[in-house]
Formats: structure tokens, sequence, C-alpha cells
């Protein structure tokens, strides 16, 4: 698969987490209409790009479904851990917000800041140190 | 005036009497006359197998078919018979009167038990096969019952009682395993009499018409399968993006149908909707 490299806010965002902590966020964003439940999509693409594989056990995935408008955020058991699921319902909460209030990519790269952020404190790049 | 009153009630019993005594006297004669009427005498058996009552069948094809009987006659010593009535005689029903003939041309059949007669009543769309003891336990089991549902009556229902016959009779045949069928010369002979129609029962040929279902469910899945491919998904990573292809978005779909879906044993996440 080719790989783009052309600059949006969500690139500009995951940049960010890539370069202030070693978490991964990834971002998948889907349009099929005949979908039950995008949490189980979520795991499914998860397990599928291999997020299970990184050492640290701190990836993140946000799905996002445009035709559905529904969304899932996933994240592995050690920053799930770290942060707890209020964390979560509270990042939900406000991702919802920007989704109804804005563009999609700048919700989506509102949230991955958000998540960006939380992963530099609980788990900072050793560089940055 | 006494004795006239008298004469008068005396002759109206009388006249009483004897209209009574009429109207018995009828009825007696009337319910013996029916008792003791015997019912109408049934067709003997036909020496070439066939009596074709209704005109069922075309001339050259009626010969076929008998030549046809009597070499199945010949070759195994079983007898089957053909009857086709332009309609059940009146005060019989269809049943009585083919158990009726059914009885007198066993009777009569060269080698009784071994007897297979069909009736084909073509006014009510009626046909039976009845079959002797040295027949009935193999056209039992090999669904000898069902030639009345399958062939005969959905064909005269279609107007085609010569189709009824035919393809009812060959069932026949076929069931009995008869030398003249298993060599093919009874669809030989058939063709060359001049019939030409498919052997596939109508009921069985219609079925196959529901094609159109066919095509609406094909239509269906190809639009699923169709949407599903070009169903737009891109993935996000810091080094970039990627528009999944559509034929790997397909195959992942089918894939992720097959497979379970995966859980994180301690990781966590939320869903909701905007």
């Amino acid at each position: 698969m080719e790989i783009t490299e052309h600059s949006t806010p969500i690139l500009r965002a995951l940049k960010f987490v890539e370069k202030n902590s070693t978490g991964e966020v990834r971002v998948h964003v889907s349009k099929a209409r005949f979908e039950k439940d995008p949490l189980g999509t979520a795991l499914r693409l998860f397990d599928e790009f291999g997020l299970t594989r990184n050492p640290a056990r701190n990836s993140v995935l946000v799905y996002l479904n445009r035709s559905t408008r529904r969304f899932a955020v996933i994240a592995d058991e050690t920053l799930h851990r770290s942060v707890g699921q209020k964390y979560w319902d509270g990042l939900a909460v406000n991702f919802t917000e920007d989704l109804r209030s804005t563009h999609f990519e700048n919700a989506l790269a509102l949230l991955i800041f958000s998540v960006g952020t939380t992963l530099a404190k609980k788990f900072p790049r050793r560089s940055t140190r | 005036m006494k004795g006239r009153y008298f004469r008068f009630v005396d002759a109206k019993s009388l006249a009483r009497t004897l209209f009574l005594r009429s109207v018995l006297i009828l009825t007696m004669s009337s319910v013996a006359i029916a008792v003791e009427q015997p019912l109408p005498p049934v067709p003997s058996r036909p020496l070439q197998g066939l009596v074709d009552g209704g005109k069922a069948l075309p001339l050259i094809l009626a010969k076929t078919l008998e030549r046809l009987l009597l070499e199945h006659q010949s070759l195994t010593g079983e007898t089957i018979d053909v009857y086709t009535l332009a309609k059940t005689p009146e005060d019989q029903t269809f049943d009585a009167y083919t158990s009726r003939v059914f009885a007198e041309w066993r009777s009569t059949a060269p080698k009784p038990p071994s007897t297979v007669v069909l009736f084909f009543d073509l006014e009510e769309k009626k046909m039976a096969t009845l079959s002797g003891v040295g027949l009935d336990s193999l056209m039992a089991e090999r669904g000898g019952d069902s030639i009345a549902k399958k062939f005969g009556v959905p064909e005269m229902r279609h107007g085609r009682s010569d189709r009824a016959v035919i393809l009812s009779t060959r069932r026949v045949f076929e069931i009995l395993e008869s030398p003249v069928f298993v060599n093919g010369k009874f669809d030989t002979e058939l063709r060359e009499a001049g019939f030409l129609e498919p052997l596939i029962p109508v009921a069985e040929s219609e079925s196959g018409r529901h094609w159109w279902i066919w095509i609406l469910f094909g239509s269906v899945l190809i639009i699923l399968v169709g949407y599903r491919i070009l169903a737009v998904e891109v993935h996000y990573q810091a080094s970039g993006w990627q528009r999944i292809p559509p034929w790997e978005n397909f195959v992942r779909y089918v894939r992720s149908r097959m497979k379970k879906s995966p859980e994180l044993i301690t990781g966590g996440g939320v869903s909701g909707n905007y």
C-alpha cells in the first residue's frame, strides 16, 4: 500500500504523538454503511494492524465511521491501566462535541493531541525526558 | 244421517288406505328395482393393453403405446394396462369404478398378480395407478404412488392428456425396469411416433421457471460485494495515510467475517455516536 505523507491535521497530531511518547496512535476512517458494532470493528482493526505487538502495550486506535456517524477508541492494556475507564469516557464526550461542531479531521486531530498529551506524560520518549 | 256419515267415513279411510298402500308399493318396488339393478358392465380387458375411451392419444401414438405395452408383457410376463375415460360413469365414483375395472382386468390378465393399471378421468382430471399383488410393493417402494401427483394430474390440468398418459406410462416402465425402457426403445418409438415433447413433467419444468429469483439474488449479492469493494476506508499513522485498495478492503471484510473478533484482555475503550 502506498503511504501518502501529504500533511493533514491528523498527520500533524500523529507526528506529535510519535515525537513525544513511546505510545502509538492510529486512526481508521470508514464509510461502511452496514456496521453493527464499531467497537467490534475497532477491535478487529487493532488486531489486524498489529497494534498489540507494541512491547509497551500503549497503542491507541481511533475508529470513525462517517456513514453511521459512530466511533470507537481502543487502548491497549498498559495505557488503559494507567488512565482508567473514566478517562476514555471523558474523551468520548469531548470527541462527540468536536465532531458535531467542526470538521471530522479537526475533531480527530484534537482527540489525538489530547491522547498524545496523556501519552507524553505517562510514556514519554527517553530523549525528551 | 248416521248411516250416511259412516259411509262417508268409510270411503275416505278407504281412499287414504289405498293411497298409502300404493305409495308403499311404489317405494318398495323402486327400492327393489334399485337393489336388483346391476351396475353397468365394465369394459373387458384390452388385448393390446390400452382403452383410450377419452381419446387422449392420437391414433399413431396410441398404436405405438399398445405395441410397447404388448412387448413389455411378452418379455416380462407383467401386464401394464392403460384406461382413459372421457368421464367416470354417472352414479359411480372414480375410485369405485376404477376398483371394479381393476378387479375385472386383473382376473382376466394372463398372469393375474403382476398387473399395473393406469386410469385417467379426463373430465375430472383424476388419475389412479392400481397394481396387483406381485407388483404393488415394488411400485410403492419406487414412488409409484406419486405418479398421479407428479405426472398425470398436472399434465391433465395443463390440458395435455396425451402427455399425462405417455409420461405416466413411461414412469411405470421405468419403475418396473422394463427391458423396453432400459434399452431406450420406449423413448425412441415415441419420438418416431411424433411425440417430440420434453419428458420432464410440467410440475418440474415450472419449478425451473423460478430463474428470476436467482437473478435477483445474484444481483443483490453483486451489489453488496460491489458496495463492499468500493466502500472507502482510510488508515492514518504517523508516517502517512493510505487508502485501503478496494479489493484488499473486500478481502479484509470477508476475513473479518470468518474470523472471530479478538478480545483485548485488559485493554479498554469507548464508543459513541454523533
